[in-house]
């Protein structure tokens, strides 16, 4: 085996603070402070994208969200699909659920500067949720006034060994 | 509890890698290993801990109830092909994870991190696989329904759809 001793070569973050929820529906949307545009370092053999953010099941009680790693070269580009980085997160119980993700997906490196996002959509109209928004603060619960978290992304270049 | 004290430094002998042989992938009660979760990987000299992290995308399907438990395994004389004979590989003790839920229909990725102690030598690496009982099964790498577009997905049919889980490794 070859002895690396820097295989952390680089990174890149970017913190977002929201004044408003994001609602999640079955027409796809890039999670707001989920887009950034990273150069790897040239020795790098792979990239490490990593977006934190909250989610809740509110307006509905059941939760199944699509989520896909994006890319674009240039500004006014169109977003594609990074080729099977899509998933899903769902709660199908009407569990009223919430959670913090930290999602982080790892893909080969590139040359050159990219765009990088999170798309996400509800899979049906009864399973919508919203983002960047508490499910409970000290004076409510479920009410639309409950505080905002701020969403997190990054990009770090990796030097695999092999 | 273990104390492990504080270290710091720079990670050493990275190794990571996305893999493209994923497909769906249905866990029973018999224990399989976990597709991308393989490595014969040696510490780097000097080292006290190996970072062992694994990414996959788990779903609910076949059954609204799910409970899979993964454990990260090692095979020494690195005879061993985790295909096959998972079973045989050795348990690294207090490394394992639990996924699953009652009546959720839960989907999730999965971000398994294993901190272990490094070892000399090489050491043949893998996560298995399985579910409590062949009623509490679950599928890796794969979700249903999805699409690529704005439409209802209740009238999506299609299973064609997997998400490439990737393996993370450094010592330091």
């Amino acid at each position: 085996m070859t002895y690396i001793p820097t295989p952390i070569i680089s990174e890149s973050v970017i913190t977002t603070t929201h004044s408003s929820a994001q609602s999640v529906s079955t027409t796809r949307a890039v999670i707001s402070g989920s887009e950034i545009q990273y150069t790897p370092d040239p020795s790098a053999t792979h990239v490490l994208y990593q977006c934190s953010f909250q989610w809740t099941n509110q307006p509905d009680a059941n939760t199944h969200f699509y989520l896909s790693l994006m890319e674009k070269t240039n500004a006014g580009d169109p977003w594609s699909y990074v080729t099977d980085k899509s998933f899903a997160i769902s709660f199908l119980d009407s569990s009223n659920a919430c959670s913090f993700e930290n999602i982080e997906i790892l893909i080969p490196t590139w040359s050159g500067s990219k765009y990088l996002s999170l798309y996400i959509r509800s899979a049906l109209s009864t399973q919508e949720g919203r983002l960047h928004q508490l499910k409970m603060d000290d004076a409510s619960f479920d009410a639309g006034t409950e505080g905002y978290v701020q969403t997190s992304v990054s990009c770090t270049s990796l030097r695999s060994y092999a | 509890m273990t104390y492990i004290p504080p270290i710091s430094g720079q990670a050493q002998n990275l190794y990571c890698a996305v893999s493209s042989s994923a497909a769906k992938l249905t866990y029973t009660q018999a224990e399989y290993y976990v597709v991308g979760s393989n490595l014969d990987y040696t510490p780097a000299p000097g080292c006290s801990f190996v970072e062992y992290r694994y990414q996959c995308l788990a779903n609910y399907s076949p059954d609204a109830n799910d409970l899979l438990q993964f454990l990260l395994k090692y095979d020494s004389t690195l005879a061993l092909d985790p295909i096959y004979n998972i079973a045989s590989f050795t348990e690294v003790t207090g490394q394992a994870s639990g996924w699953g839920g009652n009546v959720n229909s839960q989907t999730g990725l999965l971000n398994l991190r294993f901190t272990i102690p490094a070892w000399s030598g090489t050491r043949r690496l893998s996560l298995s696989c399985r579910a409590y009982i062949n009623g509490l099964g679950g599928t890796l790498h794969w979700t249903d329904q999805f699409r690529t577009d704005d439409v209802n997905a209740a009238q999506a049919t299609t299973a064609a759809f997997v998400f490439s889980p990737h393996l993370i490794v450094y010592s330091y």
